[in-house]
């Protein structure tokens, strides 16, 4: 017990925590989805506050690209399961914690059985499926979402606690289609943003836990770090959500990849090997390189013709339609969002996607 | 005409102007953001009928999922 005392005299000293908040948070339980950017600060926060259970979910390695702002990991993990690096470090920064690593991917079949073990859910993943899962998870299991995300100097957080205020339904209640937002690995991030927007998380869920402040419910928090401004906007919860409204038609997790239409255009695709093929074997193709228009060039494909996203429904009356049009961009999303634009503006020619981008060509 | 102001600059719009419409202009995916109308986050299903007034301060945010 002196150790507590010791160990936690900052928070103590605190009149909104004091002894009282301290042993809350001691009897905690918080689920990290997602141990990368935002993921590691949040981790390290959490635990070194003394939050006494955590459980951090994430099914990747760590790689050599993830260390620019990843601070959980260094050089030598590189390869290793990123959520058991991640407990082992934060054990040792805390041994009076417990720490509970899933090496798995968070699902419609494991969500709700994962987050009955847990009061608050901090969300830091990199995907919609994910996003959209947690919300539902959290709000059909009764517990705060704090969540937040970060692109290129730019973080946004905010609370979503349905049974409180807005969930990420109430203002965003269709999913981006695949590949019309880039992902950080596609547009690139500073480290300092993931810093600060996972440090604010990891401050919201000591709130939420000791009651101190007013949280981020109902209300969305901005940064930019290249002017160095935040804004704050309000988000209000609509009474005709279809998870947390008056009538939900959301009653149990769905499918969320054919909610943010991930499998739509299987069929559109070709692998590197069989576009080599095809580049041997056929003379008459045409080859599109897809970036997004803050995006950096670089093309892969020399002879490629580049276009912005924003641009593509002009191929229309450009292409060859009877000319096949392979569709390439770094990671094989926004390839597949260009076809799509495509033929909704009445295209009719033979496409393909580069799977898996030009990243695995 | 009316003026309005978008990430901070000033803007002249059509009068009946809606969110919508107004992304549409700027050839932007209205799914791929989020939008606020005087530092109230405008759902994404009322764009359309969201219209513009004189003086009114528009926010449009990238809607990411990075972590």
């Amino acid at each position: 017990m002196q150790n507590f005392y010791e160990r936690y005299k900052s928070h103590i000293l605190l009149k909104e925590i004091g002894v009282k908040g301290q042993r809350r948070i001691k009897t905690s339980r918080v689920l990290i989805v997602g141990a990368g950017g935002l993921g590691s600060p949040l981790a390290l926060y959490l635990a070194a506050a003394g939050v006494g259970n955590i459980g951090i979910i994430d099914f990747d390695n760590v790689d050599v690209s993830n260390l620019q702002r990843q601070i959980l990991y260094n050089d030598n993990d590189i390869g290793k399961s990123k959520v058991e690096v991640a407990k082992e470090r934060i054990e040792k920064l805390n041994p009076e914690i417990k720490v509970c690593a899933y090496n798995e991917k968070l699902t419609n079949a494991n969500a709700l059985e994962i987050f009955k073990n847990y009061d608050i859910v901090a969300d830091a993943a990199d995907n919609f499926q994910t996003r959209y899962l947690v919300n539902d998870a959290c709000a059909l299991s009764g517990i705060p979402d704090v969540w937040a995300s970060a692109y290129k100097f730019e973080g946004q957080v905010s609370v979503f606690d349905a049974k409180k205020g807005a969930c990420y339904r109430c203002f965003h209640p269709v999913a981006p289609k695949p590949g019309s937002v880039p992902s950080c690995g596609e547009s690139g991030v500073i480290g300092g943003v993931t810093g600060i927007i996972g440090s604010i998380q990891a401050c919201e869920v000591l709130k939420i836990t000791t009651g101190a402040g007013a949280p981020l419910i109902g209300r969305l928090l901005y940064f930019d770090a290249l002017n160095t401004l935040t804004k704050e906007f309000k988000i209000a919860k609509d009474k005709s959500c279809s998870l947390c409204g008056e009538n939900p038609s959301i009653t149990e997790l769905q499918d969320y990849d054919e909610f943010c239409q991930i499998n739509n255009f299987a069929e559109n695709e070709i692998t590197p090997d069989e576009l080599n093929i095809k580049l041997k074997n056929e003379k008459n193709i045409q080859i599109i390189s897809v970036y997004e228009e803050s995006e950096k060039q670089d093309l892969v494909f020399s002879d490629s013709l580049p276009v912005a996203l924003n641009n593509i429904v002009f191929l229309k009356d450009k292409l060859n339609a009877n000319v096949e049009t392979i569709f390439v961009c770094k990671y094989g999303y926004k390839s597949i969002y260009a076809i799509r634009l495509l033929k909704e503006a009445g295209y009719k020619g033979k496409t393909y996607s580069l799977k898996g981008g030009t990243d695995k060509y | 005409m009316i003026t309005i102001k978008l990430n901070g600059k000033n803007e002249k719009v059509k009068e009946n102007f809606s969110l919508l419409k107004l992304l549409e202009e700027k050839n932007i995916i209205p799914e791929t953001v989020v939008v606020a109308l005087n530092m109230n986050v405008i759902n994404q299903t009322d764009l359309h009928k969201s219209f513009l007034s004189d003086g009114d301060s528009v926010e449009i945010l990238r809607f990411v999922a990075g972590g």
